[in-house]
């Protein structure tokens, strides 16, 4: 068979026994599949497209008379802003603790955190004067409390998202406070705005500062913190707040429950005696941790799942909630914080244990979202054995809404442009194209590459000796060539080569 | 702020120019000859033991060794000084006393012997400088020996002032008149000593054009007033008059100051009354005024420079002004979170400073004080004080509503 000018030459790669680390795998629900409302009823919310939760929040700032005290991490929500600001020109003090402009990432990491961080500030610079702020970076309870000292018209509301973008799309939970929690919230935010505040955005004769550094509260007044019964997160000394320390509720809580234990949290630290907790707790009871595909957390889940813990993941996942159970009975403890020193230990933090009506909601939403989480986590897996979509670390990010999917069989074309000299590879030699980090997805590749023989220089003179020889000898300077003319000849071309004209080249005429 | 009246220090000052002829003086001047003084005290001691003071008693008690005749030149010096005179009261000047001629001390004599200091006479060229001016009655700023043209006269010449006609006299300036027979400071480089003028010789202009000093005049509260004259960077205090004391008590030269711009001075609180409208930011927190005071006038001591009475002492005209007095300084001194409590100390803290004028004052209540600021609004914004006040109030335990 006469030679061709061009072939196409191709190896297969199999990937099948490569494991892969550190992985979500497609539980082949979505999202989509969650079957709740926004409004579960009067007392608890999900975060929903339809602002739900915002419109029941701006009705009660509108009904305002006195004062209201509004704690969050970021804020960006043009309606509840406008609520605020009308409140305040009725002469309603509105009062907010919040971070200023330098936003702590421990605390929230999402890719847009720049963005609405911005909009945080701007915010900021928009209402200081109207609105009485006051910040420090680890002001990051979420919650509002409307006419807090009047006993027949005040409301309260504890959420788990930031007031911005995050109440109409991401995973989280709203509740209605009760009295008793109000009190008890008042007193927090007392405490955070006098003792934890570091400073202050008021317009002064100087414009509209950036943050003084508040003073000391008057030494008369009466904040009333040792009275607080909720668990929260106080920078205090311990000894002076025992019993509000929401990280020793916490561990209390996975430790001393009993029953299924599921944890729907947004960070999770590691090297952490909660963390640890949980994964003692997975030898003994069926633990579930719900939690955002977020690659900073991966060693997190990798430790739980090797200790037997089922890690879900729901995309953006921010709710904070513990439940288990008590004397048969379910309990739930519904969170600001992540499960991190920076939240439980040193945050400006709120925790309220759920009960009777407002815990079936939240476990309700809790046990929708574990039917419907649409990713496992695996720490690690076989490429051979997977056989679903799976999401690989480092990639998560860059591939929201458009997944990786696993690919059975994968041809790779080698050109030029990848390979630099594959056309001038001579006949004999075939290359061996590196991996690609992309490929290991794929259980097999087929890298096809195609070389361009090389062709007898036209003034090559044939050398009249190689008569004896198999194939015909030519020589052009001192370079010498070995002509085949048929795919037969290659081989013996090559031992040719090898035996007698080390320096040959071959090729075709 | 204050909570009584501090009365202010007076500083007048003007500038004054300085005349300077240069002449040739006869005076007695101060000098150190301590051989002398021992021998008046010697003669003293003498005579007081009821001897005689003779040439001879001299060098066989006091000069031991000399011969007699050193004894005579010495007494015939004192003699030539006026601090002996011979018993006899008779002199022949021609001669040298006898070795017996007795001598007795003068009043002069007496008088450099108790004191240490012995006035010699003596003529020197110097330059005088003077001021004209009722604050400077020995008008003389300085006497320097240092006319470098009427010294040379005087070294070729002793025997009077009329053999000097060679150079331009002037009369003797009017002013200067007066200073014969005082006691005067005259300079020769940095040393000062004392002399009394006895008379003026020859007299020429100034060879450089006149300068000027600086005369200060400075009244303390309770104290005497203070002249400082300062010259070339040097300052040095002259001694008022005293006929001009009397007219220059602290107390009248203030009230005629302030009256002199027409302002009103109340001496029950020893202020000057002001209108609340009148005054500005730092008056009305410090409860004093800088009075600026265009040329000012003493009685018989012509006018001063324009000058300003630092911190005078201002307080509330009337009951009106000192309310609204009081109620700008309970806004201006909030500056950070009180307690209905607090405010009301407060509140009371600001109203002593109003105590000494003697004024009923309402202090506002704290809804009072939070109604009137929610009211003050900046582009939508409110006063820092409304926060300030509200902020305690709604953030603290207690009172439920």
């Amino acid at each position: 068979m006469a030679l061709q000018k061009t072939i196409v030459k191709e190896r297969i790669h199999d990937n099948s026994s490569e494991t892969l680390q550190d992985v979500w795998i497609s539980s082949k629900r979505s999202t989509s599949d969650f079957n709740l409302t926004e409004s579960m009823d009067d007392s608890v919310w999900i975060a929903g497209k339809n602002g739900e939760f915002r419109d029941i929040v701006i009705k009660h700032i509108k009904e305002s008379e006195e004062f209201i005290c509004f704690s969050t991490f970021l804020f960006g929500d043009e309606l509840i802003e406008k609520a605020l600001l009308d409140a305040s020109d009725r002469g309603v003090r509105v009062y907010m603790l919040c971070p200023s402009e330098k936003i702590d990432k421990d605390f929230e990491d999402e890719e847009d955190i720049d963005e609405r961080a911005e909009e945080h500030k701007e915010f900021l610079d928009r209402v200081g004067g109207r609105i009485l702020i006051r910040s420090a970076e680890h002001l990051h309870s979420k919650f509002i409390l409307i006419d807090p000292k009047s006993q027949e018209k005040r409301v309260g509301f504890l959420s788990t998202a930031n007031f911005n973008r995050a109440l109409y799309g991401n995973p989280e939970i709203m509740i209605r406070l009760e009295s008793g929690e109000i009190d008890s919230l008042f007193i927090q935010f007392i405490h955070g705005f006098w003792e934890q505040a570091q400073s202050e955005h008021m317009k002064t004769e100087e414009g509209r500062g950036r943050f003084p550094a508040v003073s000391k509260p008057p030494e008369d007044l009466n904040t009333g913190m040792s009275s607080c019964d909720l668990p929260v997160t106080v920078k205090s000394p311990r000894s002076k707040y025992e019993n509000l320390s929401l990280h020793e509720k916490v561990l209390n809580f996975i430790t001393s429950t009993d029953g299924a234990l599921t944890i729907s949290t947004y960070g999770i630290e590691n090297d952490y005696d909660v963390t640890k907790g949980i994964s003692e707790m997975a030898k003994t009871r069926e633990v579930t941790l719900l939690a955002p595909l977020k690659p900073v957390n991966a060693e997190s889940y990798a430790n739980l799942c090797k200790a037997g813990v089922t890690v879900l993941g729901i995309d953006r996942l921010h709710a904070k909630v513990l439940i288990g159970e008590s004397d048969g009975e379910k309990i739930g403890l519904l969170m600001t914080a992540n499960l991190q020193p920076k939240g439980l230990d040193t945050g400006y933090e709120t925790g309220i244990l759920l009960k009777e009506n407002r815990l079936m909601k939240v476990l309700q939403i809790i046990e929708n979202w574990k039917q419907s989480a649409p990713w496992v986590y695996k720490d690690s897996i076989k490429i051979g054995k997977a056989t679903e979509d799976i999401l690989v670390r480092g990639e998560i990010t860059t591939a929201r809404g458009k997944t990786q999917r696993y690919i059975v069989e994968k041809i790779l074309d080698l050109s030029e442009e990848n390979l630099p000299g594959i056309k001038q590879l001579s006949i004999e030699i075939e290359p061996e194209p590196q991996q690609k980090n992309s490929s290991a997805l794929s259980r097999k590749v087929k890298y096809r590459w195609i070389i361009e023989r090389p062709i007898l220089p036209k003034d090559a003179q044939r050398i009249e000796e190689d008569k004896e020889e198999p194939l015909p000898l030519f020589k052009k300077g001192n370079q010498v060539f070995i002509v085949v003319t048929e795919e037969n000849d290659i081989p013996k071309a090559i031992e040719l080569k090898r035996t007698k004209y080390k320096g040959a080249r071959i090729v075709i005429q | 702020m204050s909570e009584s009246s501090k009365l202010p220090e007076i500083n007048l000052r003007r500038t004054v120019v300085v005349f300077q002829i240069e002449a040739i003086i006869e005076m007695q001047r101060q000098v150190d000859r301590e051989e002398l003084i021992t021998l008046l005290r010697f003669g003293k001691e003498t005579i007081d033991e009821g001897e005689k003071l003779t040439p001879k008693r001299v060098v066989e008690d006091w000069l031991i060794g000399f011969p007699v005749s050193s004894g005579k030149r010495l007494l015939r010096i004192l003699e030539d000084l006026g601090l002996i005179q011979r018993e006899t009261g008779s002199r022949n000047i021609e001669l040298l006393p006898s070795p017996d001629t007795s001598y007795i001390l003068t009043e002069e004599g007496q008088n450099a012997e108790a004191t240490d200091i012995l006035f010699m006479p003596e003529r020197l060229a110097v330059a005088i400088q003077y001021v004209v001016d009722p604050l400077v009655p020995d008008r003389i700023i300085s006497i320097q020996t240092h006319s470098e043209r009427l010294k040379d006269l005087i070294t070729r010449n002793d025997k009077g002032w009329n053999q000097l006609e060679e150079y331009d006299s002037i009369d003797l300036p009017e002013e200067l008149e007066e200073i014969v027979g005082k006691e005067v400071t005259v300079y020769e480089g940095n040393r000062a000593g004392l002399a009394i003028i006895d008379s003026f010789g020859q007299r020429v202009i100034p060879s450089k054009p006149d300068s000027t000093i600086q005369l200060n005049l400075q009244f303390l509260p309770q104290q005497s007033p203070r002249l400082a004259i300062s010259k070339n960077s040097r300052i040095h205090e002259a001694i008022i008059d005293k006929s001009l004391e009397t007219q220059l008590e602290y107390k009248k030269v203030l009230l005629g100051l302030i009256r002199q711009i027409g302002r009103n001075w109340s001496e029950e609180k020893e202020a000057i009354s002001v209108r609340f409208r009148e005054i500005d930011y730092p008056q009305k927190m410090s409860f004093v005024a800088d009075v600026p005071i265009a040329n000012p006038e003493l009685k018989d001591l012509a006018t001063f420079e324009n000058c300003i009475l630092k911190k005078v002492p201002i307080a509330p005209r009337t009951s009106a002004d000192a309310q609204k007095w009081y109620e700008f300084l309970i806004v201006e001194g909030i500056e950070s979170y009180m307690t209905e409590g607090g405010f009301s100390d407060y509140a009371e803290k600001q109203k002593k400073n109003f105590t000494r004028f003697g004024f009923d004052l309402e202090t506002p209540t704290l809804e009072e004080m939070i109604e009137g600021y929610s009211n003050i609004r900046d582009d939508n914004t409110y006063h820092p004080i409304y926060w300030f006040l509200n902020a305690p109030r709604d953030l603290s335990l207690g009172r439920e509503r």
